[in-house]
């Protein structure tokens, strides 16, 4: 029984040793940038705006449904990206916003929007006592969340799911600025976008590069090479908005599929515009080592740009698409 | 028994002829004949699909002769890489390792040995002190608990570090990445590992007895347990550094071998192998039609055939040892 005690003492040991291991190293690291612009925890309630100016209700329609929110909706939050873009492009500065919304720390193309803000734990799926707790006019969340998680939201205050399809990025800014009340600023970023477009696709359609494959993919260690439908995010930039013919690989994707290296390689792009998360570069990296990716079109000629846009900016808000145009048009509009 | 090499190469055939892209089996013979670095297809069927044949078949036999050594020193039926731990063990590892230590494909292996037998030293210790603890379903709970520890602990540093995909990628079966460097680093450590394994094969037979026949035939139970889990070491080892954490093969596949060629662990340890390299094979080939020509992962169909399997084990000899 001694000896059974002992043998249990130094297995807990062996425990008690790896977790305080564990825990020592955790400490010391700088735990990324992210965590300590999102640690900033004192604020100040003097940003505009903070309390709720007006109880008067007004209907805004988005995508078909009415919502019912204060004519001047004072303290937005903000739980996803997207709806962060539209904010950041209106110029209207969050009430809230959900930590860890960027996995590699708010990118430069946010600006200051975020400075001083009520962060909310839990990323897109916030804690929902913090967030009833900070009493929100409107919350700007995703149309990725399903019913069941939007449903204590829209308890505890009119919630709009934006929409992630690249067509409805006119209708995503418009009835953020319905509610923000910033209806000639977004009419003026519309037709600012739209303006670019129709300038991009006149200088691509004269240039060497009209019938290209082009393609926009994410790339990960742990998804490898993501595909999204030809209407998702910055595709809908790329073939709708530019004109370029869909590849057939990209057409038959109904909304994001991991494509096999070697299909990749078979379909063969001229161009790829790649999203790496920035903490996961070295997922291109081991890419380069495969035969069948250096085999493609892309690849031999340089073609492949990694992170031609933040990889953190969404892709559907007029703001990334605004973006990622002007690398496209760069890289393809030039060669005659 | 005598249709497994035919179906292993048959398994292979047919894994480096079908896939995502559709290749003519005139290609499929030009690349293997007259291969041509310049030739897309070429390419596809020697650099992506033959290394991922040669290492699903090489995964799915370590990790099953893994599973009948196990089995038969503890002459626990549920005994296996995955539900011991022994696998998650290697990625937490790994995951030390990653952030830590280095980066290397070697260094990782190295690791990912060291975490299978921290995984297995501290289930067995725990088994060995907790009451009944050999008992199969006690056992089976503590490498549960285990792996999950090892797991927990795995994703908490992840999370800290910002690396949970790269972990992610660790804990996922990854057939699908295989390329030749892969095959060749895991060759060396197959190798040691299946000798070991087939000079244990004939005192596992003995230890699967009972220990105390065992000891009465002149074997030294500890010591073979001790050469027989650092085989398993190896052996899973290797392969969850390779093609990352396939679940379920060590479980069943033994017991299958167990029914074709009876209770004779020099008959077991083989065919548990060449049962293992075709089931994963062929597991594998299913995998890339489920959403053909996209992807799914291999434990998804590698699950759907084993878990009634596992739930019938456990239903049919419930707590009662041996195997």
């Amino acid at each position: 029984m001694k000896v059974k005690s002992k043998q249990l003492v130094v297995l807990l040991l062996v425990f008690v040793f790896i977790i305080a291991g564990c825990g020592n190293q955790s400490s010391n690291s700088d735990a990324n940038g992210q965590a300590a612009q999102n640690g900033q925890k004192e604020q100040t309630d003097s940003q505009a705006g903070t309390e709720s100016e007006s109880s008067a209700l007004k209907t805004v329609t988005y995508l078909g449904k009415d919502y019912q929110v204060p004519e001047k909706a004072g303290k937005i939050a903000v739980l996803a990206v997207e709806a962060m873009e539209e904010m950041h492009v209106l110029g209207v500065k969050p009430y809230a916003a959900a930590k860890d919304m960027y996995v590699n720390g708010i990118p430069e193309e946010m600006g200051d929007s975020l400075d001083g803000v009520k962060w909310i734990d839990s990323g897109v799926q916030p804690d929902k006592e913090q967030l009833l707790a900070l009493k929100p006019d409107v919350i700007l969340t995703t149309a990725r969340l399903d019913a069941e998680t939007l449903k204590p939201l829209e308890q505890i205050a009119p919630t709009i799911p934006l929409s992630f399809s690249g067509a409805d990025s006119e209708a995503n800014i418009t009835v953020v600025a319905e509610i923000t009340g910033k209806a000639e600023e977004a009419k003026n970023v519309i037709e600012g976008y739209k303006e670019q477009l129709q300038k991009s696709k006149e200088l691509i359609a004269g240039s060497s590069n009209k019938d290209k494959t082009v393609m926009y993919l994410r790339i990960s260690t742990q998804y490898g090479l993501s595909g999204y439908s030809a209407q998702t995010t910055y595709n809908a930039v790329l073939y709708d908005g530019l004109g370029l013919s869909v590849p057939e690989l990209i057409g038959a994707i109904e909304r994001r599929e991991t494509i096999p290296l070697e299909k990749m390689a078979q379909a063969n792009p001229d161009y790829i515009f790649a999203l790496v998360p920035l903490n996961d570069l070295q997922a291109i990296e081991d890419l380069k080592t495969k035969p069948l990716w250096n085999q493609i079109q892309a690849v031999q000629d340089g073609h492949v740009y990694v992170n031609p846009v933040h990889p953190d900016l969404f892709g559907t808000p007029i703001l990334s698409k605004t973006k990622f145009l002007e690398q496209v048009t760069a890289t393809l509009g030039n060669a005659k | 028994m005598l249709s497994c090499p035919i179906l292993l190469v048959f398994g292979t055939f047919l894994s480096i002829s079908y896939g995502a892209a559709i290749i003519s089996f005139q290609d499929v013979g030009h690349a293997i004949f007259h291969y041509d670095s310049t030739h897309i297809t070429d390419n596809i069927i020697i650099t992506s699909r033959l290394p991922r044949a040669l290492g699903a078949v090489i995964i799915g036999l370590l990790l099953a002769v893994s599973g009948a050594i196990m089995q038969g020193v503890t002459r626990n039926y549920l005994a296996s890489p995955s539900i011991m731990g022994v696998s998650e063990g290697s990625a937490f590892f790994v995951t030390l390792a990653i952030i830590f230590v280095t980066a290397s494909s070697l260094g990782l292996m190295l690791f990912s040995f060291v975490g299978s037998l921290a995984a297995i030293a501290l289930v067995f210790g725990i088994a060995k002190i907790a009451p009944n603890g050999f008992q199969p379903v006690r056992l089976a709970i503590i490498g549960i608990v285990i792996g999950t520890f090892f797991s927990s602990l795995a994703a908490g540093l992840a999370h800290f570090f910002q690396i949970s995909q790269s972990v992610s990628f660790w804990y996922n079966a990854r057939l699908d990445k295989l390329d030749m460097g892969d095959v060749y680093l895991i060759l060396p450590f197959a190798c040691i590992g299946l000798i070991m394994a087939i000079l244990l094969s004939k005192t596992v037979t003995i230890l699967s007895l009972g220990e105390e026949t065992a000891a009465g035939l002149g074997t030294r139970p500890a010591l073979i347990r001790t050469a027989a889990m650092l085989a398993v070491a190896v052996m899973t080892g290797s392969a969850v550094a390779i093609g990352g954490n396939v679940a379920f093969i060590g479980l069943v596949i033994p017991h299958i071998a167990r029914y074709l060629v009876g209770t004779d662990y020099r008959w077991i340890i083989p065919c548990s192998g060449l049962l293992g390299g075709v089931f994963l094979c062929f597991a594998d080939i299913l995998s890339r039609f489920v959403n053909y020509p996209y992807e799914t992962p291999v434990t998804i169909v590698i699950s759907v055939i084993c878990i009634p399997f596992f739930i019938y084990l456990v239903y049919r000899k419930g707590g009662a040892p041996g195997v």
